[in-house]
């Protein structure tokens, strides 16, 4: 499985990589000293909560901004000092960018007429993959204003595929989505990178959504890269108790106070932590202190001692009950949470 | 609307409607009164058209045209050069954007008179001379409109535009130039009539035949007395103002 | 946004504006007659004749005292049509139209019209003809202060119980102070450097100095109009940075 690290030489150039890339927004460090690296055609998701230098990044990789220190390469070759138009890089951005004057065709057919296809071929061109994208000829006369939301975004998508770039950045795709469209539009989105077998970078906040798919997540927080790797490795075996705890609800406890094997701090995932085991690692008595219903499955919060423990599972006892609890797989964490 | 808080336009949209509407009423009744005898600037209470005839002869004929080539002049100069200095300073932000914008609007906002005197010595007496002192005067307010339109445009727009494979030049003509016509329409209109009113450009650096309805106004009333003739002209003024609002309508400026 | 040949032209275009106004100023500087431009020899002889000649200096007085009226009566006039709820594109247009009509129409409108009142060459014509010319701008800006989150703030204001009074003195006034203060600062300038309007709407009494300054052009261009214009540019500089800083320090945090 690759993973985000640092390539054998003789493997075939990373679609992008970025070496140490470093950028400033005033005395904020947005982007500090991040290295990752996208292999060709692979799906990588870079996770981390609003602020956290995400949407900065794509930037630098389209080269909208540029770096105030490392290398963006793209197919091996230098890219940092080239100019946006030059890259060959799609991006679909956050709020879309659609060109409000334009028609949804004419917003897809930009593209390859600006590269100097003539205005017949560039339209086809444009029909064909909005078509890919499930947009009829009637919607594509119209302009983005006359679209719902989900219509803008699948043109959006068309415009950024259609001049067969060689890697494709998605800025949080599915955040300003309802929610019952989210899934179609992931579904669209990797349905098209299982087709085109373009290298894709996409950015979001929603772990779930991050983990769902994709070769390779990187967690970022506060401009740099927390951890990558693959996205059950990252949940279940995380370094970082940053990541453990975005990823998904967490016990996050010092291994000594809660008389755990080990020492300093360690994981116990809600669904790891059962009431009245058979066999666990260690079993301790606890109190049900809160009951959250959440259709599929219930949350518990119980109380032991001073400390708060989170379970999940299909039932629990009544709030109030004394439980013996007991953790299936304890995972020793190895660097600290948010600063 | 509730009319609770409406009663506050009241005071601004009398102030404005007086002004405007009324002073071009007053304009309109004193151009209808004969000349004054003697000494008088003109006959209180009379009624007569002789200001209006005199109107048709060859020498306003030659004003009125002077004029109307002035506004479409002034219209086309200064919106083209406000559009280039808007290109430079829109992009520009935090304290560049206002020193920017500071001398964009400097020269107009300190000593018009000025800048008359050095635009005197600089430019040649005649026609062109006074137009291009009058786009001087037009061109930064052409410029502060047209940079708000263009910042009003999506910055990632650009950026798309660029990923896509546009350069500079498309991205302007294909991107910027369209979302910015609503601001250059505007630009024309308003350079069309403040160029019509053309006052001090061509007072200024025309020569004495190239006189504007305004410069005529301003020696029918202080130089020769006779306010009838000055009202008749700027009831002309007014009605090609009119005209090149009727011409094109005007977008909303709220 | 544009290919950087375009961007050159517009700064070309910037500095061509400001040449009559810096060879104005140089030239002020001129120790003759003449008025050579002073490379060698500069004097400030035309500057010290011009602060010792009533005629300017009281002209200068005038402009400036008619100039903080105008503010004085534009803004607030600006500050409530701003406020008023209703957003209607015909009471924008009205609001609007002294600004789109030629400086000279609305001269001799307005002249006319104090002829008509009585009021022909008096302190009141200067004042109201200024306040007008700069109402859409005092409008526009006071528009710009009124934001949604003005209109969010007022509400919860009322609903906790403040009356309309106590709404606009404890919230509404302080939040829009920093486009007020904008707003005072345009309306001063345009009617400082007002040259049109004035000369048909003043008086002997109410001569401002750009009608000084316009009778001198156009009789001998004497060295005094340049000075005028260094006299101008100092006061305008000096308000507009005044008013920066009042609007700087009121804007709430």
């Amino acid at each position: 499985m690759p993973t985000a690290g640092n390539a054998p030489s003789c493997a075939p150039a990373e679609a992008i990589r970025l070496e140490g890339v470093s950028f400033r927004h005033g005395a904020v460090r947005a982007v500090d000293g991040v290295s990752l690296g996208v292999p060709p055609g692979a799906f990588v998701t870079i996770l981390g909560p609003s602020g956290c230098g995400k949407s900065t990044l794509l930037g630098i990789i389209a080269g909208h901004i540029a770096p105030a220190a490392g290398r963006v390469l793209l197919a091996g070759a230098d890219a940092t000092r080239l100019s946006p138009e030059a890259r060959g890089i799609g991006m679909v951005f956050q709020n879309l960018a659609l060109f409000p004057h334009l028609s949804a065709i004419d917003n897809v057919a930009f593209g390859p007429r600006a590269r100097g296809a003539a205005r017949v071929e560039a339209l086809s061109r444009a029909r064909a993959m909005l078509a890919r994208v499930g947009i009829g000829d009637d919607e594509a006369a119209r302009r983005p204003d006359g679209l719902s939301g989900g219509q803008r975004q699948r043109v959006a998508l068309a415009r950024a595929l259609v001049t067969r770039p060689a890697a494709l950045l998605l800025d949080e795709p599915l955040s300003s989505l309802d929610t019952h469209l989210r899934s179609q539009m992931l579904e669209l989105v990797l349905r098209l990178h299982g087709e085109t077998g373009i290298a894709t970078l996409m950015v979001t906040h929603d772990p779930a959504e991050a983990m769902a798919h994709g070769d390779i997540l990187v967690v970022m927080n506060r401009g740099k890269v927390v951890e990558s790797g693959p996205p059950r490795r990252l949940y279940d075996s995380p370094r970082s108790e940053f990541t453990a705890g975005f990823l998904g609800p967490a016990n996050i406890v010092d291994a000594a106070v809660a008389g755990l094997p080990g020492s300093g701090r360690v994981l116990v995932r809600p669904e790891h932590l059962e009431i009245n085991p058979s066999g666990a690692a260690f079993t301790r008595p606890m109190v049900v202190a809160r009951l959250e219903y959440h259709g599929h499955e219930m949350l518990a919060t119980l109380a032991d001692g001073p400390l708060r423990w989170v379970a999940r599972g299909r039932g629990f006892p009544p709030v109030g009950t004394a439980v013996v609890a007991g953790a299936s797989r304890v995972h020793p964490l190895e660097t600290g949470g948010p600063p | 609307m509730t009319g609770r808080g409406a009663w506050l336009l009241v005071p601004a949209l009398l102030a404005c409607a007086l002004g405007t509407a009324g002073g071009a009423a007053l304009t309109l009744r004193m151009s209808l009164h004969a000349p004054g005898t003697g000494a008088g600037l003109y006959e209180p209470g009379s009624w007569s058209l002789a200001s209006w005839a005199v109107l048709a002869d060859a020498h306003h004929g030659r004003i009125i045209a002077t004029t109307v080539v002035t506004g479409l002049a002034v219209a086309a100069l200064s919106t083209a050069a406000g559009y280039l200095m808007a290109l430079a300073a829109a992009p520009l932000s935090g304290w560049r954007f206002a020193l920017a914008m500071g001398l964009i609007l400097a020269p107009r906002l300190c000593g018009v008179l000025a800048a008359l005197f050095g635009l005197q010595r600089l430019l040649p007496r005649g026609w062109p001379g006074g137009v291009l002192a009058e786009t001087w005067l037009v061109a930064p307010y052409a410029a502060l409109v047209l940079v708000v339109a263009m910042r009003g445009i999506d910055p990632a727009l650009a950026a798309a535009a660029r990923g896509l494979g546009a350069g500079p030049w498309l991205v302007l003509a294909r991107v910027v130039w369209p979302l910015s016509l609503p601001a250059v329409a505007l630009c024309l209109q308003l350079g069309w009539v403040w160029g019509l009113g053309a006052f001090l450009g061509p007072l200024f650096l025309g020569g004495p035949d190239q006189a504007t309805l305004a410069v005529e106004m301003q020696r029918e009333l202080f130089d020769l007395g006779r306010w009838p003739r000055a009202a008749a002209d700027g009831v002309v003024l007014s009605l090609l103002c009119l005209m090149a609002f009727a011409a094109s309508p005007r977008g909303a400026r709220a | 946004m544009s290919p950087a040949w375009t961007r050159a032209l517009g700064w070309l275009l910037v500095s061509a504006l400001l040449v009559p106004v810096a060879h104005s100023v140089w030239v002020s500087f001129s120790p003759d007659m003449l008025l050579t431009p002073p490379v060698a020899a500069w004097s400030l002889r035309w500057h010290i004749e011009f602060m010792g000649d009533p005629q300017w200096t009281m002209a200068l007085g005038r402009s400036l005292l008619a100039a903080v009226l105008a503010a004085g009566v534009a803004v607030p006039l600006g500050a409530m049509a701003a406020l008023a709820p209703a957003r209607h594109g015909a009471a924008m247009a009205v609001l609007m139209a002294p600004a789109c009509v030629p400086a000279a129409a609305l001269g001799l409108g307005l002249l006319v019209a104090a002829h008509a009142a009585g009021l022909a060459g008096t302190w009141a014509a200067l004042v109201l003809a200024h306040a007008l010319m700069g109402l859409p701008v005092a409008v526009l800006l006071a528009r710009l202060g009124c934001a949604a989150e003005l209109e969010l703030l007022r509400s919860a204001a009322r609903g906790l119980g403040a009356g309309p009074w106590e709404t606009a003195r404890r919230v509404t006034l302080p939040l829009l102070a920093p486009w007020l203060w904008a707003a005072a600062g345009a309306v001063f300038l345009i009617s400082f450097n007002d040259a049109v309007v004035a000369v048909f709407v003043c008086g002997p009494d109410t001569e401002t100095l750009p009608v000084v300054a316009w009778r001198q052009l156009r009789h001998a261009a004497g060295p005094l109009v340049a000075v005028a214009g260094v006299a101008s540019l100092a006061c305008a500089g000096g308000v507009a940075g005044v008013v920066m800083m009042i609007g700087g320090r009121a804007t709430p945090e």
